[in-house]
């Protein structure tokens, strides 16, 4: 009795050993040098390709997920000293730029390819590997604009057009990363992007707070919603069977990228990985598991994506690099401009 | 050798320069081997707290406690704590450990002690048979009157014969009847066991009861008023007179005088006599009978 | 001796675990918003962010929808405590565990099932309730008031009923007898649940973000913003100072309530009486909070969980075993990511249950040094801070501290349970407290003069009554663990993920599978989290001696 507290103390200590027991790596895995790679929260692929990375490689694979790729931008500056992983894979156009800034990556070694015209311009030594790209795009509900018999937005422009007054939700740009993406489309199409953005709150133009709720809370067709127009992806077509499209004159590129970090424990591992990613294998993999359109020109899309998801031929493209010096100062005028417009 | 030998006790609340109220202001007590000592006081007297630093539940900021021979309190030294005095209590609202049978409740002192369970047993059927329970054995102790509480807090003393209980007003929720009833059996058991004990009260046929000899607390000291035999009704003080419930004279102030009465104020209560006595703002004395 | 190396350890044990899982990441994210580059103090960005208007409206809009999310909370939940813990009518124990439900839903979920009733072509459109601060103060109440319900109702049905019956006999009418006696003596269950309520609305993420427009937004979405968006750590740094100022003005204020009438009550058999005519109001007022404000939004997520694409169906429900819905292939099943969260929310408990149990016996110890006194007030007040530091903040902290310091720790899911536990503890220790507190210290008293020594006092007085109380702190955790997503999703590995983490990817994805799966999912979240706590309020161990 005496001991009692302490006792107990040690023994629920022990017990304490059921999930984390399970997470431990296997026995036979232990033997393996491991490599750590960052992704964005969205990362998703088939086991079987990992494990067939794993036996080729020699490598056994660790992945963290901190969040999207603002996070992750976050956290890589956050961790710049001792970096915890090994590679990065994720970080989209928008935030490369400042990771290019921080210095923080080495060379990946890599064969592009045909990925080789995704590259970011600013990237004179290789630091980032295009993986995978698409577009945002405003999407539409084609059963509601059939009925109304109105005919569909094609621009940004038109999404100001009485005619299309209370139809279309975005998303707000400093949480969302689609929401992001539209905003820098409207600063390089528009000449006087404020302008625009009044006029199109004064629209009766929706900002709802993510993705997921503008998508299945606001949209008519996806949702319940009110809006036949929603900020979303060049991709997410092909999961409706026909009932949505995109508005392509709207889309604006996105593209993902990878990297060996600064530093790192296991840099040899995280190129074997950036390689794995640049295979035609896994470039199969990424319309169905991240709803993203493969670098590599010779993969074949899905059926459903070949006819629904359609990319914009000549996508509103961003100056990237005066997008790193002004994201900020960006997205603090649109927080001004929206609080005021609707307070 | 004495079974309680208190000398010189003081204790107040407070650390350091802001010493606080001094509860026991030098007290002295002496408790003879399976002598009952009756004490008596006003409320906030000290009564109560005097019984704690007995019990080791409160210690005294100076002065010496010796408990049952061995001395539990002194100047500078370590305390020994309540578990280790060979001296039990009876609290107020019996405390009964409300998760426990009756039975469960008198043998926790015996487990504590580590009292073999056979013997256990038998002791608690023993006492149980002693305080006349012995049917409530397996009841719940929720389920009992205050009076049948009252006993089993008595037995569960009573089984680890000690040499010294202490009683903090046991009876004071009870009614008149079953206060008197208990008192006396009280006294008994403890006569029968030779127990030493210091019985608090505020009721003087109570403590006239049970108890060999009386004292009084009052301004944190101890005044010995003598065996209960022998007691001197001019000897009290006015708060005595007041808590044995009249006898003997006090003094009052003549509030108020009619042909037909006299308002006395006596401490803090007024009395109203048959028949004119005095002027109002006299000091008069007043004898009070039962 | 021996017990004072015992409590000694047990204190050791405690302020490590709290330094280590709290204090240090916390700290270290503050220190980054405090320190300039050469490590210098730097507060100018206190200076600048607080002569802001932009800050006062954030600080306002927080404390207005907090305020109006606990009054609505309590103006339910005393009447629910009512009837629901101390009248007795068949189905009462079906309406409690109803009430219990929504306290372990992922917030996420509730936004979504919350829209679908209130938006305008929900069974509650026609209110025009949809994204407005009414919205976010009904689901505010929606979550909250089974807290107030339990711990109010808790105390209630143990008052002497012969208090208010004397008080009715002197002449006091029904409201009356209700003001004067009954209510004051609730007051201390009032105010700490409702200083419980307040910290969860003034704190809410998730359904602030989903039910209400992204306007100025309040001060938890404002250091989400800062700290995600911007990396902006001084500004963030600012915002959590004046969270922690929220947190301990409502600690204080739960204190003040609870030390005026803190009178130690033995526990007693709970006194039910029959449901009687007299009860109308308050049962009225119960019935419309737990079918309008609790069961309709639930009803309405099911309802939505069935559909599919050729009518109603347990499709989404079949998907979540096979996990081959469209554009969704490989991965982590939803059946897995159970399990995971199962096992997870195990340790989580294990974990938080010891804690939870060393400091609330710290705590509610007899102090005997006005020192060791104070030392149990600051750690009284310190338990509650997890519930008012930001999620983002704690999920970075992990990372800039104990991550940094050790990847491989890091890496190995260890942290997950133990964020779990950080977050769940406040709730926990406040579930405990009471109980010991309940413990009139004359019983231990009582024990001491019998001979029991400290450790047997432990064993055998508080013991019992901490065995009462582990059963629902033990569902408690267990389910707060299983619902948790702000510091999982920072934490938890993508191969091991935690169903609520599963729920909101599945929701970032477009398709009508998908959504269907996220919802059907969040269904069975419900289901297993109101099932755990339900079990853990069932527990309450009879300990009778074996004489």
């Amino acid at each position: 009795m005496k001991k009692s507290l302490p006792l107990l103390v040690a023994s629920a200590l022990a017990l304490t050993g059921c999930s984390i027991a399970d997470q431990a790596p296997d026995s036979a895995e232990e033997t393996q040098p491991t490599v750590t790679i960052m992704t964005h929260d969205s990362f998703n692929v088939p086991d079987e390709l990992i494990a067939a990375f794993e036996d080729e490689s020699g490598y056994s694979v660790s992945t963290t997920s901190p969040g999207d790729a603002v996070a992750m931008l976050n956290q890589l500056i956050l961790q710049q000293d001792n970096p915890t992983v090994d590679g990065v894979y994720g970080i989209d156009s928008y935030s490369a730029p400042e990771l290019l800034n921080h210095d923080m990556l080495t060379p990946h070694d890599a064969d592009l390819g045909s990925a080789e015209q995704y590259t970011v311009d600013a990237d004179t030594e290789d630091q980032l590997a295009p993986i995978d790209h698409g577009q945002v795009c405003v999407n539409i509900d084609n059963e509601w604009f059939d009925e109304a018999g109105i005919a569909p937005p094609e621009t940004l422009d038109d999404l100001t057009d009485p005619a299309y007054e209370g139809l279309f939700v975005t998303t707000d740009p400093t949480t969302s990363s689609p929401g992001l993406a539209f905003l820098v489309a409207t600063i390089t199409d528009q000449d006087d992007w404020q302008g625009y953005w009044q006029d199109l709150l004064a629209n009766g133009t929706k900002v709802a707070g993510s993705w997921s709720d503008a998508y299945y809370s606001d949209f008519s067709s996806a949702g319940d919603g009110d809006y036949p127009l929603v900020l979303s992806y060049s991709s997410s077509p092909s999961a409706e069977e026909g009932r949505t499209s995109s508005a392509l004159g709207t889309c604006t590129e996105q593209v993902e990228y990878a990297g060996v970090v600064d530093n790192a424990v296991n840099p040899d591992g995280a190129k074997a990985f950036i390689e794995f990613m640049l295979d035609t294998e896994f470039q199969s993999s990424l319309p169905e598991e991240m709803y993203m359109y493969p670098v590599n020109d010779e993969v074949a899309l899905p059926e459903a994506w070949e006819q629904h998801a359609d990319l914009a031929e000549e996508p509103i493209t961003a100056d990237l690099t005066e997008v790193a010096e002004n994201r900020e100062a960006w997205l603090h005028d649109w927080t001004d401009l929206y609080e005021n417009a609707t307070s | 050798m004495k079974a309680i030998n208190l000398t010189n006790v003081h204790l107040h609340y407070g650390t350091g320069h802001n010493l606080g109220d001094a509860v026991l202001n030098g007290a002295d007590l002496q408790v003879a081997e399976g002598e009952i000592v009756g004490l008596l006081g006003a409320s906030g007297a000290g009564k109560s707290t005097l019984l704690r630093v007995i019990a080791g539940l409160q210690q005294p900021s100076a002065g010496t406690v010796i408990v049952a021979g061995i001395t539990t309190d002194d100047d500078g030294m370590r305390p020994v704590p309540p578990h280790l005095r060979d001296c039990t209590m009876v609290f107020q609202d019996a405390q009964l450990f409300p998760h426990r049978t009756v039975a469960a409740n008198v043998a926790y002192g015996l487990e504590a002690a580590k009292v073999p369970r056979a013997q256990r047993r038998q002791r608690v059927a023993q006492v149980l048979e002693m305080v006349q329970i012995s049917e409530l054995a397996n009841r719940a102790v929720t389920a009992l009157s205050g009076g049948q509480a009252q006993r089993v807090a008595l037995a569960r003393c009573l089984a680890l014969n000690p040499a010294v209980i202490l009683f903090d007003e046991p009876l004071s929720a009870l009614d008149r009847g079953l206060r008197q009833t208990l008192a006396v059996d009280i006294r008994e058991l403890l006569k029968q066991t030779g127990t030493s004990a210091v019985y608090v009260t505020h009721d003087a046929d109570e403590a006239t009861t049970v108890a060999d000899r009386i004292a009084v607390v009052e301004d944190g000291k101890i005044v010995e008023l003598g065996p209960v035999g022998e007691l001197d009704s001019s000897a009290l003080t006015e708060s005595v007179t007041r808590l044995l419930g009249g006898i003997g004279e006090v003094s009052g102030r003549v509030t108020s005088v009619s042909e037909q009465s006299t308002t006395v104020e006596l401490i803090d209560q007024h009395v109203v006599l048959p028949g004119r006595h005095g002027a109002v703002g006299d000091t008069v004395m007043v004898q009070l009978r039962r | 001796m021996t017990l004072r190396i015992g409590w000694g350890a047990a204190l050791v044990t405690v302020i490590t675990f709290l330094t280590i899982f709290f204090a240090w990441p916390v700290g270290a994210m503050l220190l980054r918003g405090i320190l300039d580059d050469a490590g210098a103090l730097n507060l100018s960005a206190f200076g600048e962010v607080l002569t802001t208007t932009r800050t006062w409206q954030i600080v306002g809009h927080t404390l207005t929808m907090a305020v109006l999310g606990t009054i609505g909370s309590v103006v339910f939940g005393l009447p629910a405590a009512y009837i629901l813990y101390r009248t007795d009518f068949p189905g009462r124990t079906v309406l409690r565990s109803i009430t219990l439900v929504p306290f372990v839903l992922p917030t996420v979920v509730v936004g979504v099932a919350f829209r679908a009733l209130l938006g305008s072509n929900g069974p509650l459109g026609f209110l025009g309730m949809d994204q407005t601060t009414g919205a976010i103060v009904a689901a505010m109440v929606f979550f909250n008031i089974s807290l107030i319900a339990r711990q109010v109702g808790g105390l209630w049905q143990m008052l002497d009923p012969r208090t208010v019956e004397a008080a009715r006999s002197l002449g006091a009418s029904r409201a009356r007898a209700f003001c004067t006696i009954t209510l004051p003596a609730l007051t201390p269950a009032i105010g700490a649940s409702a200083g419980l309520v307040f910290l969860y609305c003034s704190t809410a993420y998730s359904l602030v973000r989903t039910l209400g427009s992204p306007g100025v937004g309040t001060i938890e979405t404002e250091v989400f913003r800062q700290t995600q968006t911007f990396l902006d750590l001084r500004t963030a740094a600012v915002f959590s100072a004046l969270q922690v100022v929220f947190v301990l003005a409502s600690v204080w204020l739960t204190q003040r309530l609870s030390h005026r009438a803190t009178t130690a009550l033995r526990l007693q058999h709970p006194v039910r009486q029959p449901l009687a005519r007299t009860d109308w109001f308050p049962f009225g007022v119960t019935m419309f909070a737990v079918v309008v404000i609790i069961l309709l939004p639930m009803i309405t997520l099911i309802e939505r969980s069935l559909i599919t694409n050729d009518g109603y169906g347990l499709d989404n429900y079949r998907l979540l075993v096979t996990s081959s819905g469209s554009g969704f292939a490989g991965g982590t099943t939803a059946a897995q990511a159970l399990e995971h969260s199962l096992k997870i929310a195990l340790d989580a408990t294990i974990i938080t249950l010891v804690a939870a149990m060393l400091i609330s016996l710290i705590i509610t110890r007899d102090a005997n040094h006005p020192v060791l006194a104070r030392g149990q007030r600051f750690l009284d007040t310190f338990i509650m801070l997890p519930m008012g530091v930001s999620s983002v903040t704690i999920g970075f902290g992990f990372l800039v501290s104990i991550h940094a310091v050790n990847p491989s720790l890091g890496q190995s899911g260890v942290l997950v349970p133990l964020a779990q536990a950080v977050v769940a503890l406040p709730l926990v220790v406040r579930t405990i407290i009471p109980v010991l507190a309940a413990v009139d210290p004359k019983q231990r008293q009582a024990a001491a003069v019998l001979g029991a020594s400290p450790t047997r006092i432990l064993a055998t007085i508080d013991a019992p009554y901490l065995l009462r109380a582990m059963g629902l702190a033990a569902g408690l955790s267990f389910s707060v663990a299983l619902g948790e997503f702000g510091a999982t999703s920072f934490l938890a590995s993508p191969d091991y993920q935690t169903l609520p983490v599963y729920i909101v990817r599945l929701l970032n994805r477009p398709g009508a599978d998908n959504f269907g799966m996220a919802l059907a999912a969040a269904v069975v979240l419900g289901i297993v989290a109101a099932i755990a706590l339900l079990i853990g309020d069932r527990i309450r161990p009879r300990i009778r001696s074996t004489r």
